[in-house]
């Protein structure tokens, strides 16, 4: 250590070394360090290089506004870019490196830059790289990302866990400094459910860097003695380490907390980060204010600080950032500084005060430069000196480092989240956030106050009335007496005239005063075009330092009042937030929920491809053997059940109850078609229309009782369907007796299909399946073979003799082993979406592929079924207007190609033959195909214009995305046994096609 | 009385990789009974009426009129005694093979299931006998409070795996164990 390090003083523990490194040279620091205090104790001033210019950077603050100390922290996967080193809490074994730089830090390349300074001002790369047009993405943009920018991501998967987690409590403090913890004190001894959050491991924010007393104890002390006083009170609950970033509807604040941060290996139990939502009743921000510099020639140079970040590091941390400090400032907050160092033992150099006389006194012997100027500062990597000017005499005054304050800026930023503007205070000469919800109220420096006194007596005061509005009453404490030397404000100087070189405003963009004059000449005045042209406020800080002095200066620019300009808009977050700790654990499998079939475990047996249908995890298709692609093997699944058998888990459609006297009422104006003289113990096909007419969802219908139904919907709309019915249920028939609850989760539904279904079924259920005894559209509650209850239903989407048995969920895998053992005689094969898909298209089924949401039922060809002479039915206004009628709607049709080698693919067009391709020529689109393995050939189903007209006619397939453009011959939909003779199962089956035979 | 068929529960060969019993715990029901009872319109209160011999905590309301009936396993004369009182009156479904019932415990169950679910659980805002319908590691269940220190999760059959996993790594830090009531 060297000798910034004093040699006593600070809250650091001195008998804890800890061994850190920064860009591979090793270092020594101790616990309770900053990563910034620990490399300002080792001499190490210049920690970056700026944005643009590549200018040495070094420590600035001492909090989360820092703009230039921006590290990446941690090595391969854990390497985390950006992080600022001064609220990195030290940690043995800490790895840092500095960012923008190359080849190193302290000889960087990219410094040639600042030659060209003149050239790069705000608005350059608009203004340069607009032509030609086709180097926008391929030149300019990677050559302006290389040369600018940060730290760089890791490209490696994050190694470590992230949690969310909610929290709630009658009063949020946001902020552990003086405010904050007398706001907890008073709520928290009142029995409120408190929570305290403050983005430090080290509550007490301000009081931690304090020599003020507070009780009669050193400001520290007193802040140590609350913390431990709220820490045993069981109804509050302390935060260090969490930022509250963002403050949202409902009194819901966003929280992030820094759980594993501090240490080099992170224990697996536990997340890293973990992400709050925090229910309050009532939030008090005591966020403190930020120190804002002065905004003068050469204001960047390593060594130059806030002066409260100096008397930060010298008060908390017990470093200095310099053996002979001047102090620059437009009010009181320097003279502290002064007496801080003077306290320390270290030289002050000099108060240069920007103010014509002030109360303030400097410490003895410390000359004071009233109607000061520093216009200009030597040094590379540290400061060496600064010039100060009064009028016309310039002085050099040698100094290794400078505290610089223009005044405080509150930290209004959550209160400014949600639309309420900022107000300027003439008074003060601050924003302040105006009041905009009673829930929430500012305390302390947050709310424009400048003495710790009057912070300690606000917070009991802000935390008073919460306790009135929630109707209790405070405990009798008294509000402590707080012993300090009185400062007086600031002058606000927004720009200190006469600067030599450049004077920075957000220093973390490098922007200067120059390029927010430029962008005033050029009539980006609002501050809003002001900080899109030049970027000032738009860096990770986003422009905690910068912002108000922008405003300021824009101000006195323009000649008008800083309540004029404005502000920018607040916005979450206030500090940058780790996107792993926004995905929680929503990532890798658990990205989204996974929804698991009952017969999961059965697919999985027979060796199931799976695939994710919205959330479900459905079987795809089950390769066998040599097969190597998926149609390989569902062509054999088809063929399966074609000529033997299948069993496919159809456990994911939407299955509903109905029940009650008005069920079937109920269900006869919910489906397009008539529902109501169904009998017991049949199903029937039903078509949900939308209030448009438009197809909503299909499925069947099983009428198990009189008042008893059990319907199914498609799997993607399950939950719409419900919703849906809810709706006309509650909305438009509250007078109808009847109820449903969906029972999607308590039944497993297999679909056993193909000729040979009926032999096998018949050992597995305890009926008669005869045509006679268990007819098509049947739907029954039966017992298997054993007595398990189940329902079977006679129902095919495949056009084969088929049966959906629903068994109870947990016994679902059982059957379905218990089938594929009976059906293994049979040649019984388990089939997936593929082959299911396959199947209906053969036969000419729809799904929402065709029925996507501008189809009626008579453009899927479903008119017919409506039945019109009900008195209503949802979507019947509708389906009779003409523009849904019209005779040029696209309808469904088949289509082949003329050349069997072609596949007609989804998404194509359709063209007349000859016809340009263009929107106007469009005559429709193709929504699903496949190669039949009945046929041989590809098939598709198509929406065409007209299309039940144009059987027969030849037409283009054209998709210029896929490059396909071929004839096809539009068909009918039903591509395999039209007369649905194969219904019937194996002993019915005709030896040859009717169609044939009858022409 | 269900032949050759065995019962599978969708944690089986999940539970296994959470071993032991430590004082923060998942009891998952390996066969729970699970009903639910939705009113007819009008009828709301002659249900409730039929639905009296249901203790407060296995008795969850999921809105007017509709409620669930949650047990640790099958109890035939009281789900035939609820038939017989509010069958006419309401929809009763069997849910059993559709739900997945845990119940988690220990001293740590509230800080843990903080990091689940939404509700406040404080005892003042969700007492013993109290339940809600609400998002899960964002799918959807019943919480309720069934002890001081114990909450019973009414989880969909489907999504019970996922939600599982996430509610055994929200207790990791707690070692947190999770196995079949015997």
């Amino acid at each position: 250590m060297t000798a910034y390090r004093l040699s006593s003083g600070g809250l650091v523990d001195r008998s804890r070394p800890v061994s850190f490194s920064f860009d591979g040279k090793s270092h020594r620091g101790f616990a309770g360090d900053t990563l910034a205090s620990a490399l300002i104790a080792e001499d190490r001033l210049l920690v970056g290089r700026s944005f643009k210019y590549h200018r040495p950077r070094g420590v600035l603050t001492a909090g989360s506004s820092e703009p230039n100390a921006l590290l990446t922290i941690g090595t391969g996967a854990r390497a985390e870019p950006n992080t600022r080193a001064t609220v990195q809490e030290l940690y043995d074994g800490l790895v840092a490196k500095s960012q923008n730089r190359w080849p190193s830090l302290d000889f960087d390349i990219g410094a040639f830059n600042s030659l060209l300074s003149p050239f790069l001002g705000a608005g350059f790369y608009y203004k340069t790289f607009m032509w030609p047009k086709a180097f926008w993405e391929k030149v300019y943009e990677p050559f302006i990302r290389m040369a600018a920018g940060l730290g760089k991501l890791t490209m490696e998967s994050d190694p470590d866990r992230y949690e969310k987690a909610w929290a709630h409590c009658d009063l949020l403090v946001v902020g552990g400094g003086a405010a904050g913890l007398s706001a907890a004190l008073t709520a928290g001894r009142a029995g409120l459910r408190v929570i305290l959050a403050d983005e430090d491991f080290l509550l007490g924010g301000s009081l931690n860097a304090s020599r003020a007393a507070i009780g009669g104890v050193k400001a520290p002390d007193f802040a140590a003695n609350a913390v431990s006083e709220l820490s045993s009170l069981p109804n509050v609950t302390l935060m260090p380490r969490t930022t509250v970033f963002g403050w949202f509807d409902d009194m819901v604040f966003g929280a992030a907390e820094k759980v594993q941060k501090h240490v080099a290996e992170p224990s697996h139990d536990r997340p890293v980060e973990r992400l709050w939502r925090i229910v309050a009743k009532h939030a008090i921000l005591a966020t403190g204010a930020i120190e804002r510099p002065l905004v003068f020639g050469g204001n960047d140079k390593p060594g130059i600080l806030t002066a409260s970040a100096v008397s930060a590091y010298v008060n908390r941390f017990g470093v200095t950032p310099g053996s002979r400090v001047a102090v620059f400032t437009s009010g009181g907050t320097g003279y502290r500084t002064a007496h801080d160092l003077k306290a320390a033992g270290i030289e002050v150099a000099a108060i240069i005060d920007t103010r014509d006389a002030a109360a303030d006194r400097a410490p003895d012997g410390v000359k004071v430069h009233y109607r000061g100027a520093v216009v200009d500062t030597m040094g590379g990597k540290r400061l060496t000196g600064i010039i100060t000017e009064r009028s016309g005499f310039e002085e050099k005054i040698g100094c290794d480092a400078l505290a610089i304050s223009g005044g405080w800026s509150p930290v209004i930023h959550l209160a400014c989240q949600r639309g309420a503007k900022p107000v300027w205070s003439a008074e003060k000469q601050v924003f302040l956030a105006p009041e905009s919800d009673p829930r929430l109220a500012l305390a302390g420096a947050a709310a424009g106050l400048e003495t710790l006194g009057e912070a300690v007596a606000d917070g009991a005061a802000k935390a008073k009335a919460v306790l009135s509005a929630l109707g209790k009453t405070a405990a009798t404490a008294d509000v402590p007496e707080v012993e300090e030397q009185d400062f007086a404000g600031h002058q606000p100087v927004w720009y200190v005239g006469g600067a030599r070189s450049k004077a920075f405003v957000d220093y973390q963009n490098d922007v200067h005063v120059k390029d927010l004059a430029l962008a005033q000449r050029e009539n980006y005045t609002s501050i809003e075009l002001t900080k899109r042209y030049t970027t000032s406020g738009m860096a990770t800080d986003q422009g905690k330092i910068a912002n108000v002095n922008a405003t300021g200066i824009v101000a006195s620019m323009r000649g008008v009042d800083p309540a004029v300009v404005g502000t920018t808009t607040f916005r979450p977050f206030y500090t940058p937030v780790s996107l792993g700790v926004i995905a929680g654990t929503s990532r890798d499998e658990h990205g989204r929920p996974v929804r698991r079939s009952p017969l999961h475990g059965w697919a999985e047996k027979n060796g199931a491809v799976f695939v994710e249908a919205g959330l479900w995890y459905r079987s795809s298709y089950f390769p066998k053997g040599e097969e190597k692609t998926w149609r390989e093997a569902a062509h054999r699944e088809v063929m399966a059940v074609r000529k033997a058998a299948g069993l496919c888990d159809v456990s994911t459609l939407g299955k509903i109850e109905v029940y009650g006297p008005d069920a079937a009422e109920f269900l006869n104006r919910l489906y397009c078609n008539p529902m109501l003289k169904l009998p017991v113990g049949k199903a029937r096909y039903g078509l949900m229309l939308r209030e448009d007419a438009m197809v909503h969802d299909d499925g069947t219908v099983s009428r198990l009782a009189e008042n008893h139904f059990f319907i199914t919907t498609t799997t993607a709309m399950a939950g719409e369907v419900l919703s849906h019915m809810e709706f006309y249920h509650q909305a438009q028939w509250p007078d109808l007796k009847v109820r449903f609850v969906s029972v999607s989760d308590q039944w497993a539904q297999m679909a056993i299909a193909g000729p040979k279904a009926r032999a096998i079924l018949s050992k597995v259920v305890d009926a008669d399946l005869s045509d006679e005894g268990f007819p098509y559209l049947s739907a029954r509650e039966v017992r298997l073979k054993g007595g398990l209850v189940a329902r079977l239903f006679r129902i095919s989407f495949s056009g084969e003799l088929a049966y959906e048995l629903s068994v109870p969920a947990a016994y679902g895998e059982a059957v379905a082993d218990y089938i594929m053992e009976c059906g293994a005689e049979h040649g019984i094969t388990p089939y997936g979406l593929e082959a299911l898909n396959i199947l209906r298209i053969e036969k000419g089924f729809v799904t929402h592929a065709e029925l996507n949401g501008t189809v009626t039922a008579d453009d899927a060809g479903y008119g017919k079924m409506m039945g019109m002479q009900k008195p209503d039915f949802v979507g019947k206004q509708m389906a009779t207007r003409f523009g849904l009628t019209a005779a040029d709607r696209m309808q469904l049709v088949g289509l082949k190609p003329v050349d069997p080698k072609n596949e007609i693919r989804a998404g194509a067009h359709l063209l007349r033959e000859g016809a340009e391709p263009s929107m106007a020529n469009d005559q429709g689109l193709v929504t699903s195909n496949c190669i039949s393995p009945v046929l041989g050939h590809p098939i598709a189903l198509a929406l065409l214009k007209s299309g039940r007209e144009r059987i027969g006619e030849t037409i283009i397939v054209f998709d210029r995305i896929r490059g396909d453009e071929f004839p096809a011959i539009v068909c009918p939909t039903v591509f395999v046994d039209p007369e649905n003779e194969r219904l019937k199962g194996e002993a019915q089956v005709s030896p040859a096609p009717k169609e044939e035979a009858s022409r | 009385m269900n032949g050759p068929f065995t019962h599978r529960h969708p944690l089986d060969g999940a539970i296994s990789a959470h071993p032991g019993r430590s004082e923060n715990h998942v009891t998952v029901l390996p066969e729970p009974m699970v009903l639910s009872v939705a009113a007819l319109p009008g009828e709301d209160d002659a249900v409730a009426a039929a639905l009296v011999g249901v203790s407060a905590t296995a008795l969850k309301p999921l809105g007017p009129g509709e409620w669930l009936v949650v047990l640790e396993k099958a109890d035939l004369s009281l789900q035939r005694e609820i038939v017989e009182k509010a069958g006419a009156l309401a929809l009763v479904t069997d849910q059993s093979s559709g739900r997945a019932v845990l119940r988690l415990s220990g001293p740590k169950a509230r800080a843990i299931l903080a990091k689940i679910v939404p509700l406040d659980l404080h005892p003042e805002a969700f007492a013993i006998g109290q339940s809600g319908n609400t998002l899960f590691a964002h799918v959807s269940a019943n919480v309720g409070r069934i002890g001081e220190d114990e909450f019973e999760i009414v989880l969909m059959r489907s999504f019970a795996l996922f939600a599982f996993q996430e509610l055994m790594e929200m207790g990791l830090e707690f070692r947190l164990t999770a196995g079949f009531a015997t």
